[in-house]
């Protein structure tokens, strides 16, 4: 295969831009192209955008270390980024211009019809989305400088990792309306330079969240509207040269989003209504994905979808060269994506949803279940299924008030002792974290005597082996379980044993 | 509309998943040693093992999404395809079946060993088959990353976790304790030139000799004396003799560390040590073939090395302080194994100094007169039985010593703190041992002190 010189890049893209204006009768003017000379860094942004939303956003050192851990093996690397926000950002890795020069042209075209999407819709996706953005990289610049001195004077390496894991631990807590996360008073800003530190990035943090709870859903309209672009692009060229760049623009015209939207806004185009219009003038009207999919009704869109879905799977095969495990492996996997998506199309027309706070209130994935009381301390009882917060997080929740009286540099006040119950991976497993206190001065807020169990949620009644327990049954008495709510009984069995257990350490 | 292109440089995008906290783990003596006690009671380390799980169980969540999404959307050749497939499935497979039955077991405490772990991965392997029919190429290798269950979580100086391996650990503390022994013996290392005419001659050591000891170029003769020679590999035996004895249970050590604790740990790292220079040498036998007498009712010997390494590990102190049979256990198990070789013998002897029990058979020679002449004169707190078995021991040692069979060497290793040179036990030990040994005295959690002594010990000699 051959590289494309840089020269030859840049008439690449022009070529793009123009084909983008015969077709669109427009082209996106305020925006970025990102080529991103080291592939590797690229492979980085993707992951972590796809992690938590934007390119500049801190994530907690649990999806950090996992990250990079599958960086080198399992990076989905296919995908260019159209970052559509107001100003949109297009990343692309330098190793796609060892693509043929048609391919990439295909592929520039598809992004800038996006970008132009982006930048013309009505929809406020990506005028929040342009906030978010600029929000994370505040808090990481803010990040990044207010650490930096702390590690450096107070010689903290921890620092990193704290404030890493709250910023990320405090932006999924507020996403989900915790009050229970507790930061120091406003008063207690001039204190120190941590103190501003943490009272700033709450402040940015809760206005990130603002936007976030305000943001629509339009992923379908937005990939549709790539989709349907670089089909008709694909239709001005001559037969031969489409047939044979189409295997490689599988991360363009290969994905459920796209695909979806596509078939929406194709049935949208037959319409009465719009007759006459262009589909970009159809598209760019649309605010949120409810608007795109509310003709329809859901017997009628089932009937249509299923069609869309055979006629899928024998187009779908020129993906894949794996030719032999095509009908037994890999189509079911697109298969089961599909319907993923089209469940969730079944899920806005059904509940009429129209923004991400409603999809996410129907099932949300942090839920706070109240608080045990203990003789001395409390322990609160949250389920979270998100990577963000695993068990080293836990930490960031737990109160350091304490450790503050003994002469501790960066007190953090935060939850009591915490369990939190999650489901991934097949499993159920309820985490538990104490402090035990009163014991010597802490150099950080993870030198504490910490117990921490993590036990399967079963229903089998062998599954906790207690040890053997000194108070013979009197902790039970004295715990008070009432305020719990929302929970199944073998939950309610882990609770009990990790308390104990707790206890028992202690 | 201009549309220009702007060089952006690292300071606009460096790479967004670099881990800012990163700072390197050094590990010490002291945390070895605190690391090699978890070891030997697995059950500390249930919540580490517990988190390796759930941190395994993430990894393998992410990577079905990504490998899902890698096969939607990336361009891939047939092969890395199948490849991925095969990848999924065994995920699939592990998080539905066995990461969740592994974290069962690990709450139960009952998949501590190695033993547990390799068993445990082969009955998975077999049901994975069983799933899909054929076995998986990859699913070994996958699979044995639950190895990692027998790693030991320790903290760093700000509490940040760690994960480390147990031979990581062993080298540590080997290297240390290895430098200490390797004073004390004769074991030399094979490639030391050695003033012996047998074996290879070595002619530019020899000429160079010659050339130093005339002082004249080229030398006029060559003497006897200049000969070098390579030494030839021997093979030398290690006897470890281990005090398992009731008095070894008390905790004397700062950290909860008992007596025992500090002799297993030391043997163990001499253990490893003496293993690492096997490894080094690459010969076709082992230069070190190492045994164990533990100090039991009827002393033992232990000789294969797995089951060594098993005793050091879950070894539990009882009953008297046998420490003369076991000499002599080692004595007869020498004599009787290796009559036709005349292999070195180092005696390696782990013990809180505390023997009880004299012992009623023969005991060749007799003892030092100036050792019976010293226990007559001077009053000590050393119970009557001890000192009885201190001069059986030092009649043991001295006839070894003399004997022309073989090259006998004797290691004391006393597991004490440091005040404890100041009582009479330690007095008469050191009187015991005249003209044979010095008694080194293990501290194991301050082990770096006693190293920087020894060496200052013998500079001054």
């Amino acid at each position: 295969m051959m590289q494309l010189q840089g020269s030859e890049f840049v008439q690449t893209y022009l070529d793009a831009r123009e084909a983008v204006e015969k077709l669109m009768g427009t082209a996106p003017e305020n925006y970025i192209l990102a080529l991103l000379l080291d592939s590797e860094i690229y492979d980085s942004i993707l992951l972590q955008t796809n992690q938590a939303g934007t390119p500049h956003v801190l994530i907690s050192t649990n999806e950090l270390e996992l990250l990079q851990q599958l960086k080198t093996q399992f990076v989905p690397n296919g995908v260019d980024i159209v970052f559509q926000s107001q100003k949109p950002r297009i990343y692309m890795p330098s190793r796609r211009m060892q693509l043929d020069k048609e391919v990439l042209k295909a592929k520039l075209v598809q992004a800038f019809a996006m970008a132009a999407l982006a930048e013309h819709s009505v929809s406020d996706f990506p005028r929040l989305l342009e906030g978010i953005y600029k929000k994370d990289a505040i808090i990481k610049e803010l990040f990044a400088n207010n650490v930096y001195e702390l590690v450096k004077e107070q010689s903290a390496p921890w620092a990193w990792q704290y404030f890493q894991d709250l910023v990320a631990s405090y932006r999924l807590l507020a996403l989900y309306g915790m009050e229970d996360f507790y930061l120091p008073p406003a008063s207690m800003r001039k204190t120190s330079v941590f103190y501003n530190f943490l009272l700033e990035v709450k402040g940015i943090i809760q206005e990130r969240v603002k936007l976030e709870r305000r943001m629509p859903l339009w992923d379908l309209t937005f990939h549709g509207f790539g989709h349907a672009i670089l089909r008709q692009y694909l239709e001005t060229l001559d037969p031969d040269t489409s047939e044979k760049i189409l295997p490689q623009l599988k991360s363009n015209l290969g994905q459920p989003f796209g695909e979806v939207g596509h078939a929406f806004l194709k049935w949208l185009q037959e319409l009465e209504e719009n007759e006459g219009k262009t589909l970009f003038e159809i598209a760019s009207q649309i605010p949120n994905d409810y608007e795109l999919v509310k003709h329809w009704s859901r017997s009628e869109t089932k009937k249509r979808l299923e069609i869309h879905r055979d006629q899928l799977s024998n187009e779908a095969l020129q993906w894949h060269s794996f030719r032999n495990g095509y009908w037994s492996d890999l189509w079911p996997i697109r298969a089961q994506n599909f319907d993923r998506v089209a469940d969730l199309v079944g899920k806005i027309q059904r509940q009429k949803i129209s923004t991400r706070l409603q999809l996410m209130m129907d099932k949300p994935s942090v839920i706070f279940h109240g608080r045990i009381k203990l003789r001395d301390r409390d322990v609160a009882v949250f389920s979270i299924n998100e990577d963000a917060i695993g068990q080293e997080q836990l930490i960031i929740l737990r109160n350091h008030m304490l450790a503050e009286q003994k002469g501790f540099v960066i007190p953090l006040p935060g939850l009591p002792d915490v369990i939190v119950f999650r489901k991934f991976a097949g499993m159920h497993i309820a985490s538990y974290l104490g402090v035990r206190t009163g014991t010597g001065y802490p150099s950080s807020p993870y030198d504490l005597p910490l117990v921490t169990r993590a036990v399967q949620v079963t229903k089998s009644k062998d599954a906790y082996v207690s040890e053997v327990r000194e108070d013979e049954g009197k902790l039970d008495q004295t715990v008070d379980y009432s305020q719990l709510k929302n929970l199944t009984e073998p939950q309610h069995r882990a609770i009990r044993y990790l308390i104990r257990q707790g206890e028992v350490i202690q | 509309m201009p549309h220009r292109i702007k060089w952006l440089t690292e300071a606009h995008y460096q790479d967004p998943l670099v881990n800012y906290g990163t700072t390197e783990y050094i590990l010490q003596f002291q945390d070895a040693a605190e690391i090699l006690r978890k070891w030997r009671n697995p059950h500390l380390g249930r919540s580490s093992r517990e988190g390796t799980i759930i941190r395994l169980a993430n990894e393998a969540n992410k990577s079905v999404e990504l490998i899902r999404q890698m096969l939607l959307t990336t361009n891939l050749d047939a092969k890395h395809e199948e490849q991925l497939i095969e990848q999924l499935k065994i995920f699939n497979f592990m998080m539905n079946h066995t990461l969740p039955e592994a974290l069962e077991l690990v709450n139960k405490d009952l998949l501590l060993t190695p033993e547990d772990i390799l068993k445990f991965i082969e009955k998975h392997l077999a049901l994975m088959q069983q799933e899909y029919g054929k076995s998986m190429s990859m699913a070994k290798s996958m699979l044995s990353r639950l190895n990692e269950l027998t790693d030991i979580e320790i903290r760093d100086q700000f509490g940040r976790k760690r994960r480390v391996q147990q031979s990581d650990v062993l080298d540590v503390l080997g290297k240390t304790l290895g430098n200490l022994i390797i004073r004390q013996t004769s074991l030399r290392p094979v490639d030391q030139i050695d003033a012996r005419p047998r074996g290879k001659v070595r002619k530019k050591e020899t000429y160079r000799a010659a050339v130093l000891r005339t002082s004249q170029l080229p030398p006029p003769t060559i003497e006897i004396e200049d000969i070098r020679v390579v030494d030839k590999d021997r093979l030398s035996l290690i006897y470890f003799i281990v005090d398992v004895s009731q008095s070894m249970s008390k905790t004397v050590f700062t950290g909860g560390l008992t007596r025992l604790d500090g002799a297993l740990l030391t043997s163990l790292g001499l253990y490893f040590f003496f293993n690492l220079t096997n490894r080094r040498k690459r010969r076709e036998f082992e230069t070190f073939k190492m045994h164990l007498v533990p100090v039991t009712e009827i002393p033992y010997v232990i000789d294969n090395n797995k089951k060594l390494e098993r005793f050091l590990f879950e070894a539990e102190a009882k009953g008297k302080t046998r420490l003369v049979h076991a000499v002599d256990t080692v004595v007869n198990h020498v004599r009787s194994n290796y009559k036709e070789n005349d292999f070195d013998v180092q005696i390696i002897v782990l013990t809180d100094g505390r023997p009880n029990v004299p012992f009623s058979g023969h005991i060749p020679g007799r003892p030092d007169p100036f050792l019976v002449k010293y226990f007559e004169e001077t009053a000590s707190d050393t119970p009557h039985e001890t000192r009885q078995c201190m001069l059986q021991l030092n009649q043991l040692f001295r006839h070894l010593q003399r004997s022309m069979d073989r090259n006998w060497e004797i290691s004391y290793f006393l597991m004490a703190p440091e005040k404890f040179r100041d009582s009479d036990l330690y007095k008469d030990t050191k009187a015991m041992l005249g003209g044979i040994t010095r008694p080194i005295l293990i501290d194991p959690t301050k082990i770096e002190q006693l190293g920087a002594r020894i060496i200052q010990e013998a500079i001054t000699e």
